[in-house]
């Protein structure tokens, strides 16, 4: 899950042709070791990528569309849909705007919570299941090789490689950089999410749809803290017979 | 000969670890394990063995006890480690009504096989005498419940060990102890007199390395309790909420 070393190497002479490499590292904050081992597996990150592309003030979305694997990433990259938005909402904001709504009737910005910063812990699987049209799991693990409990683990551990991300939003028909803002390799800006995007998206949710969407939230809250409060109960068993 | 000195250390210096929290009533089914553990390991070691023996009357009557504690060892880590790592299967297998009747049967025909030899003095794992049927026998037998235990336990702690999702302490224990308890399994398998191998090197090296590691996987579980009980908790809200 990265671009071939050689195609960096074309890319870097592009960008970068005046730098050596020990002062594209430093601006970059990459390590030298890093690099020349990623060089030498033949395997750079695309994380080295967008660190290089911004350390040269290009944009991360177009260094990345240099490279085959992302080659329609530019042209597809498209503003965040709603739901997308939303998914960026922890589960704490959205019940705080429930409980402001609930105490005021006509609300005033003012009165409304301010949104926490995102990606949040759970960005990744909130914005894998905004997209999910219902069977994206399935296409994904077809489409890309990858086993589906390999991304079921990936997703639950709050990761999603950058090749899938990408794959993701094309087999679910949005805006293709929208995964790796989730991700967290891109930041919101950098894809043209607007600012203020994910208040006005909250904003046009009726009353109705914002309390379902937190039932939702609350469903899958309940689901994760049972799991966890299950997997601590077992390793506390297991240090009381054997401790 | 310095290996059996370092493994009858080890266990007993694990064993004494567990002191402290016996005598506040903390899990002494362990303690009182891994004390006989010690034990046994102390007598197969001539320098320890002989005295003792001498005491008992010196009719080898301390090998017997080296069997009986075996015994009990197996059938504690067995219940624990069963009940540790959620396998009810091993459990019924080890304490239920088939593993109690292989238990006893087992107590049974090495006490009978003991009684039926002929042991008139003191000889260290009663090398002097494996000449007898009677004696080859007896080793066997206790042999076979080994085999029988660990076979039981094996399985579920290769899955722990081979499931990510566990804690990575939890996990590293997990394989020690698969690692110590395949170990046992093997080399019992293989001095079981039917196949009639000598393994006189092998003999030494693999019981003691399987007691080293079992007593250090133990020791890293107990090390995990304690450091389990001084840290403050998070609850699961806060853990599953806690931004990156």
């Amino acid at each position: 899950m990265a671009v071939s070393a050689k195609a960096f190497q074309n890319w870097r002479t592009m960008t970068a042709p005046w730098e050596s490499t020990a002062d594209l590292c430093r601006m970059a904050g990459i390590k030298r070791s890093t690099l020349a081992q990623q060089l030498v597996r033949g395997k750079v990150s695309e994380t080295t990528v967008v660190r290089v592309a911004r350390a040269c003030d290009q944009s991360p979305v177009e260094a990345l569309s240099f490279f085959e694997e992302y080659h329609d990433l530019l042209a597809g990259s498209r503003p965040p849909t709603a739901s997308e938005l939303i998914s960026q909402v922890t589960y704490v904001c959205v019940l705080q705007l429930l409980v402001a709504r609930s105490l005021h009737p006509n609300p005033s910005p003012a009165d409304l919570p301010g949104l926490g910063p995102f990606p949040h812990r759970n960005s990744v699987r909130a914005w894998f299941e905004a997209v999910d049209p219902g069977d994206l799991r399935q296409r994904l693990s077809a489409a890309s090789g990858v086993a589906p409990q390999n991304l079921s683990a990936q997703l639950s551990a709050g990761r999603l490689a950058p090749e899938l991300a990408v794959q993701a939003a094309r087999l679910a028909g949005v805006s293709l950089t929208g995964g790796l803002v989730a991700t967290g390799l891109l930041t919101p800006d950098e894809c043209g999410w607007p600012i203020g995007g994910r208040e006005r998206a909250l904003a046009e949710l009726s009353d109705a749809d914002l309390v379902f969407l937190a039932r939702d939230r609350l469903d899958t809250l309940g689901k994760m803290v049972r799991k966890l409060e299950h997997d601590e109960d077992s390793n506390s068993a297991l240090l009381e017979q054997l401790g | 000969m310095i290996l059996q000195w370092i493994a009858f250390i080890v266990s007993v210096f694990f064993a004494l670890l567990r002191l402290p929290g016996a005598v506040r009533g903390q899990n002494r089914g362990m303690f009182f394990a891994l004390i006989l553990l010690a034990a046994s390991m102390g007598l197969s070691i001539p320098a320890i063995y002989l005295p003792v023996d001498s005491i008992l009357g010196g009719v080898n009557v301390a090998n017997l006890f080296i069997r009986y504690c075996l015994f009990a060892v197996l059938l504690i880590l067995g219940v624990k480690t069963a009940a540790a790592f959620g396998a009810p299967r091993t459990h019924r297998m080890i304490a239920g009504p088939a593993g109690l009747a292989v238990l006893g049967t087992a107590s049974a025909a090495v006490a009978v096989l003991f009684i039926l030899s002929d042991l008139p003095e003191s000889s260290t794992a009663l090398a002097a005498y494996w000449d007898q049927d009677t004696v080859t026998a007896y080793g066997d037998i206790s042999r076979l419940y080994q085999v029988y235990v660990v076979s039981c336990l094996i399985p579920p702690l290769f899955l722990c060990t081979a499931d990510s999702a566990r804690r990575p302490d939890i996990r590293l224990s997990a394989g020690l102890l698969a690692l110590g308890l395949s170990v046992v399994f093997v080399h019992s398998l293989l001095i079981l007199s039917v196949w009639n191998l000598q393994l006189v090197f092998w003999d030494r090296i693999l019981p003691n390395f399987a007691v080293i590691v079992i007593s250090m996987g133990l020791a890293l579980i107990w090390n995990s309790r304690r450091v389990a009980k001084t840290r403050s908790p998070q609850g699961p809200l806060a853990k599953v909420y806690g931004s990156r």
